[in-house]
This record gives structure tokens, sequence and C-alpha cells, in this order.
């Protein structure tokens, strides 16, 4: 083996630090006739094995279900915006013979049921949320909502306070039968009457409460039904 | 599901996680590097039809993810970096480093300025040769070269303060 640094050895570190995980024949061979570059070679080696290690952190758990996850209610919501769409063009013919009604139409506010499944569906990612949250800290986050819960018959994999549509409202995640179930607590947003939720991916309720309204969304599979009775059963005026 | 949904959610597979470190890296801020790789997945997904050969499907996601990082930095007009978010939770499994010693190195890869780290990214992360590093950043594969040299160089100064850089090829 040579211990001289040669043109060839110039050649061969070059191309080691240009393609390190590509080493061509005429490489490998001056590599075995030149313990220089051998050693050269098994330094970056090392070294690269170092920053590769160091490169590669950890990656959030389930990011590519929930990379997936949005994609489906991405085509979802672009299916729901092709049926507005449609609607537009619809009410757009109309607005020709009625456009009074027509800018009624178009002029009116979101409807609690929409911010409910907007809300939902920007923060998908609390439905793989695996938190484990104790009684006692949902109640913490209620409390402002002058509402506790009494018990619990649902794991809670996630709880929160979050700005929904401009107000301070809790937005909790209950392990169900089949899909996880969201629950929105909205305080300001006021009805009378118990209403339905219904898009392509996701269904559910919203109910009327002291303060504001209460909304039970998850997935089109579940039975929501039983949630809503037994919520109610446990949901408590302070 | 159909074939655009099955190469899709191939992709996602294989690439999800390449894309979420490349994004890390490049953003250094943990929860931005995730929205990135979400946007990224967004775009990829609304033009995966041009993508013609899947061999090139990873350099066609780290380009989308670049274009997104670019916008999404152009659009807030930040010039200082986010908080160096490196903590014991996101580092690997090293059976040569320890603990400390890969915290040293998060901070040196960060503290790489940018035209040194993407370059070393992409070859050590990537697996990219100069040449495709050259096209990926529309740069001269002699250029990249020099550029991955000096990021090794730093790097090997930060984990090895008393060895003594031997300058052993002129690039």
């Amino acid at each position: 083996m040579s211990n001289q640094t040669t043109p060839n050895c110039t050649h061969a570190r070059r191309a080691l630090l240009s393609d390190p995980g590509h080493i061509a024949d005429d490489i490998q061979q001056h590599l075995q006739a030149c313990h220089r570059c051998t050693q050269f070679a098994h330094e970056l080696s090392c070294l690269d094995t170092d920053i590769q290690t160091g490169l590669n952190i950890k990656v959030p758990d389930k990011l590519a279900d929930r990379i997936l996850l949005a994609k489906g209610v991405r085509q979802s919501r672009h299916s729901n915006r092709l049926g507005v769409w449609l609607k537009g063009v619809a009410a757009s013919a109309a607005l020709l013979m009625t456009s009074i009604g027509s800018y009624l139409y178009l002029s009116a506010p979101l409807l609690v049921e929409e911010i409910a499944l907007a809300h939902v569906r920007d923060e998908l990612h609390h439905l793989i949320d695996k938190d484990n949250i104790e009684l006692a800290q949902l109640n913490n986050l209620l409390e402002p909502l002058n509402i506790r819960m009494r018990n619990t018959s649902h794991t809670i994999n996630y709880a929160g306070s979050c700005k929904i549509h401009g107000s301070a409202g809790v937005h909790v995640v209950l392990q169900g039968e089949r899909a996880p179930v969201t629950l929105l607590f909205m305080p300001g947003e006021h009805i009378k009457a118990r209403k339905t939720i219904e898009d392509n991916s996701f269904k559910g309720v919203v109910l009327p409460l002291a303060q504001g309204s209460l909304a039970i969304v998850a997935d089109k599979q579940e039975t929501l039904e039983p949630y809503e009775q037994r919520i109610q059963e446990q949901l408590t005026t302070i | 599901m159909n074939n655009k949904d099955q190469e899709f959610e191939a992709l996602v597979h294989a690439y999800s996680a390449d894309v979420y470190r490349f994004a890390y890296w490049l953003c250094k801020n943990a929860s931005l590097a995730e929205d990135m790789t979400q946007e990224t997945f967004a775009r990829a997904w609304k033009s995966i039809d041009g993508l013609v050969d899947d061999r090139a499907a990873k350099a066609w996601l780290i380009t989308i993810l670049r274009r997104e990082i670019a916008r999404h930095f152009g659009r807030k007009r930040v010039d200082t970096v986010p908080i160096q978010e490196t903590n014991i939770e996101r580092l690997g499994n090293s059976p040569g480093l320890n603990a400390a010693e890969q915290l040293e190195l998060h901070d040196a890869i960060f503290k790489l300025d940018n035209k040194y780290r993407e370059p070393l990214l992409l070859q050590v992360l990537g697996g990219y040769s100069s040449q495709e590093i050259g096209t990926i950043l529309d740069l001269p594969p002699s250029v990249v070269l020099t550029r991955v040299h000096r990021a090794r160089q730093k790097l090997r100064k930060a984990l090895s303060p008393e060895t003594e850089i031997s300058n052993v090829v002129r690039l």
C-alpha cells in the first residue's frame, strides 16, 4: 500500500466526497492500493454515520396517518365546495330573476353546524391524540363556561381551550366505539333547539346549553345517540 | 381506493418521514416542519399526475417542500430563525454518539449557514450525489461539492474540536 498522495488520490477523494454512497470500481481499486485514501474513506464514513445519526431525528407519531387523514378531509371538503359552487351557479341564475332573494342567501351568516364542522376539520390532528385526560383537568377547562361533567364513561383523548368562531371554547375528543367523538363547547354560539350536522365525512348534533351550545361530532360510522344522551346526563351547571 | 389514491398513500408512507426531517432541519421548528410536510403532500396530491417516474418521487417532494418553505418565509418576511428546538426527545438512536454529543451536533447543524446545511442534508439524508444535488438546488456540482465539504468540516470541528482538520483535498 502506498503512503504517498498522488493525482489518483485527489480524484478518489473528490469522488468519495461527491457521492459517498456510491464507490465506483476504479475508486475501490485505488483504495485497496492506497493506505492514506483508505484512512480518508474510513474517517469520512465515520463522520457521515455520526452526521446521519444526528440528522435522523424522531418523526412525530402517526405523521403519515395524519397526512392521509388531512387529504381525505380535503377531498371531502372539495366535493362539498363543488356542491357549494353549483349552488352558487344556481343562485346566480336566480339572481337574474330574484336579485333580492339571492342577496339574502349569499349574505347569510355562518350556521352553527358549519362552525362546528369547520373547527373539527381545522384541528383534525386532535382526532389521533391520546393524552388520556383526567376528568378534573377537563372540568378545569370547563369552569369558565360555568359547567362541569359529573363523571365520564369514555376515555378523554384530548381536551383543550381554543377559539371557536372568535369565542373561547373547549375542544374535547373522546375515545368512541369505532371512531373518536369530538365535543365542542361553544359559548359564543347560541341556538334555541337541537340541530343536526352532516357532510361527506362527519355527522353530529348541536345542543343548546345555558351558555352557548355543545356540538357532538364524529365520523359517520360512529353511532352518536348514546353519546348525546350520556353527555347530557353527565353535564351539570355550576 | 383508486390507483391515484394508492400511489399517493405509498408516497406518504415511503417519504413522509424524510420530508419531515428535511423540513425540520430547514425550518428549525418542529411544528412548522409538520405544517410544511402537510402542505407539501397537499400540493403533491394535486399534481401527482405530473409525477411520471416513481424513482424521482423523493426529489420531486423535496422540490415542493423547498418551494413551500420559501413561500412561507417569503409571505411572513421572517429574517430571523425560529427558536432552536433541539431537545433530548427528538434525538435518534445512536450507537456512536451519546446524548450530549448528539445535542452538540444538532446545535452545530442549526448553526450551519443554509447554503452549507441544505446540500449536506440532501447528501447525507437524501443519499444524492453532487450532480443530483446540483440539479435540485440549481447549482454547479463543483459548488455543491465545496459546500458539502465545508459543512462536514464545520461539523467535524464541532464534534471533535481538538481534531486538526486536514485539508486532504483542495476543492
